[in-house]
C-alpha cells in the first residue's frame, strides 16, 4: 500500500487530469466525487512500480476511462442523457471555453476520448490505441472524424 | 490546432474541496493507512480446486487403467484387466461361452489371484479337467508381468494340463482387432508361423485343446517335451517361441 505523503502528491500531480476525464464522461458533480475517490484508493492499493512519470500519467487516465466506463454500465443506474444536465457543468466557465467544452461533451461518447487525449494530453494515435485499447486505424478514424463533427459545431478551422 | 481544445481543458481544475474529501476518503478507507493488502486466501479456491481435480482424475484414470492382462484360454474365452495396485477392473469374454461366463462373475475390483482362483473354479473350468487351459499374461510393465506370471504359476501348480505364459503387450490390440483373446491370438501366431495357411477365421472357432494339437502335430519331432509349460512357452514374440525348449504347446500329460 502506498503511504500518504504518495498519496497526497498523485491527487496533487493527477487531480486535474483525473477531473478532466471525469467530466468528459459523467454528468454531475457527485459522480465525479466518486469516481475521483475510487481512482485514487485504487492508486493507493495499487502496487504497480512506475517505470516513469509518463508511465503513471497514462496509468492514471486509462483508470479513470475504465472506471467511467464501468461506473455508466452500472445496472441501477440510469442511461439516459440529459445534455442539458451534462452541458451544466460548464457553467460555472467563462463563455470561450464554455462553448468548446460543450461541443466537446456534446459529442458521441466514443470521440470524447480521442479528443482529449489528443488535442489536450497530446498523445498520439498510437499511443492513444494502447491507452484505450482499440485498434490504432479506429483511432484515427475517431480523431478524423471527431475533427469534421467540432468544426461543424465550433465553426472554422482553427481548433 | 488544439488550442481552443486545450485553453478549454486547462480551465478545468480538482477542486481543493474535491482533493480534501478524497483524502479524507482514503484516509478512512484504509484505516489511516495502517490496512495492508491482506492476502485473500478466497482467490486460492479456484486453484485449489483445479489441484484437487487434477488429482481426483489422476487417481481414477490411474485405478482404471489396465496394466496388464489375464487370458484365460480353454473354449471359454476370457480376459481380465489388472490395473497397477493388481485388482481386476475389467472382465471380457471372447466367444460366447466367455461372454457367458464374464457376465456371471463377480470379480471386479478383487486381486487377480483371488478373481483367478473364482474363474478356475467355475464349472466352465472344472468339467474340462483333461483340456488344456492357456493362461497368457501381457503387460506394459515387465516386472508386474513376470510377479503376475509367478503367481499364476504358483496357484496352479496343481492343476493339470495347465499352460502359463507370458505373452507380448504390443500384440493386444491386434487381438482384440481380430476378437480373439491376447492368449488365443498368441497361439494363433504360433500356428501360423507353423502353417501360413492357417487363418484367424478358422482359429476363431477352435478349442484351445484343438490348436494345441496342430502346433503339436506341426512342430518338429526332435523339440522335447515338457511335462508343463510353467511359464516358459512362447515367450510373446509372435508366433516363434515354440521353438523354445519348454515352449511347446499341445496338451501335456502330467504323470
Amino acid at each position: 500500500m502506498r503511504s500518504e505523503q504518495q498519496v497526497n502528491q498523485a491527487i496533487e500531480r493527477y487531480g486535474d487530469t483525473v477531473k478532466r476525464i471525469c467530466m468528459v464522461h459523467l454528468k454531475n458533480s457527485t459522480d465525479t466525487e466518486d469516481i475521483f475517490q475510487t481512482v485514487f484508493l485504487k492508486y493507493v492499493l495499487s502496487s504497480i512500480v512506475f517505470e516513469s512519470e509518463e508511465h503513471e500519467r497514462a496509468w492514471f487516465i486509462r483508470i479513470t476511462i475504465n472506471v467511467c466506463k464501468d461506473f455508466l454500465k452500472n445496472f441501477f443506474r440510469s442511461h439516459t442523457v440529459s445534455i442539458e444536465e451534462a452541458i451544466g457543468q460548464t457553467d460555472h466557465l467563462p463563455l470561450e471555453h464554455r462553448e468548446v467544452l460543450d461541443a466537446v461533451l456534446s459529442l458521441p461518447a466514443k470521440y470524447r476520448d480521442v479528443v482529449y487525449l489528443h488535442y489536450y494530453e497530446g498523445y498520439t494515435a498510437p499511443q492513444i490505441s494502447r491507452i484505450l485499447g482499440k485498434n490504432v486505424n479506429t483511432v484515427y478514424t475517431l480523431m478524423t472524424r471527431s475533427k469534421q463533427l467540432l468544426r461543424e459545431r465550433l465553426g472554422g478551422d482553427e481548433l | 490546432m488544439s488550442n481552443r481544445i486545450q485553453r478549454a481543458f486547462q480551465s478545468i481544475h480538482a477542486e481543493e474541496s474535491l482533493k480534501d474529501s478524497t483524502r479524507n476518503f482514503i484516509f478512512h478507507k484504509t484505516n489511516g493507512y495502517r490496512n495492508h493488502i491482506r492476502f485473500q486466501f478466497s482467490r486460492l479456491i479456484p486453484v485449489v480446486a483445479c489441484i484437487i481435480l487434477l488429482i481426483v482424475l489422476g487417481c481414477y484414470q490411474s485405478f482404471f487403467t489396465s496394466t496388464s492382462i489375464i487370458s484365460i484360454d480353454i473354449n471359454p474365452s476370457l480376459e481380465l484387466g489388472i490395473n497397477r495396485f493388481e485388482k481386476v477392473i475389467w472382465v471380457k469374454g471372447y466367444n460366447p461361452e466367455g461372454e457367458l461366463l464374464a457376465d456371471s462373475l463377480e470379480i471386479n475390483y478383487l486381486n487377480y489371484q483371488d478373481a483367478l482362483e473364482q474363474v478356475l473354479s467355475q464349472e466352465e473350468f472344472t468339467s474340462k479337467q483333461n483340456e488344456p487351459v492357456s493362461i497368457a499374461v501381457a503387460s506394459s510393465n515387465q516386472s508386474q508381468q513376470e510377479e503376475i506370471l509367478s503367481q499364476i504359476q504358483s496357484c496352479t501348480v496343481e492343476r493339470k494340463n495347465t499352460f502359463c505364459y507370458s505373452a507380448q503387450w504390443d500384440n493386444v490390440s491386434e487381438a482384440h482387432a481380430s476378437g480373439l483373446s491376447c492368449g488365443k491370438y498368441q497361439a494363433f501366431l504360433i500356428l501360423k508361423s507353423l502353417d501360413p495357411t492357417v487363418t484367424l477365421e478358422q482359429v476363431q472357432t477352435m478349442t484351445m485343446q484343438q490348436i494345441h494339437s496342430q502346433i503339436q502335430s506341426l512342430s518338429p519331432s526332435d523339440q522335447p517335451q515338457n511335462s508343463h509349460g510353467t511359464g516358459n512357452g512362447h515367450k510373446g514374440n509372435a508366433g516363434h517361441s515354440g521353438t523354445q525348449n519348454n515352449g511347446q504347446h499341445g496338451k501335456r500329460e502330467r504323470e
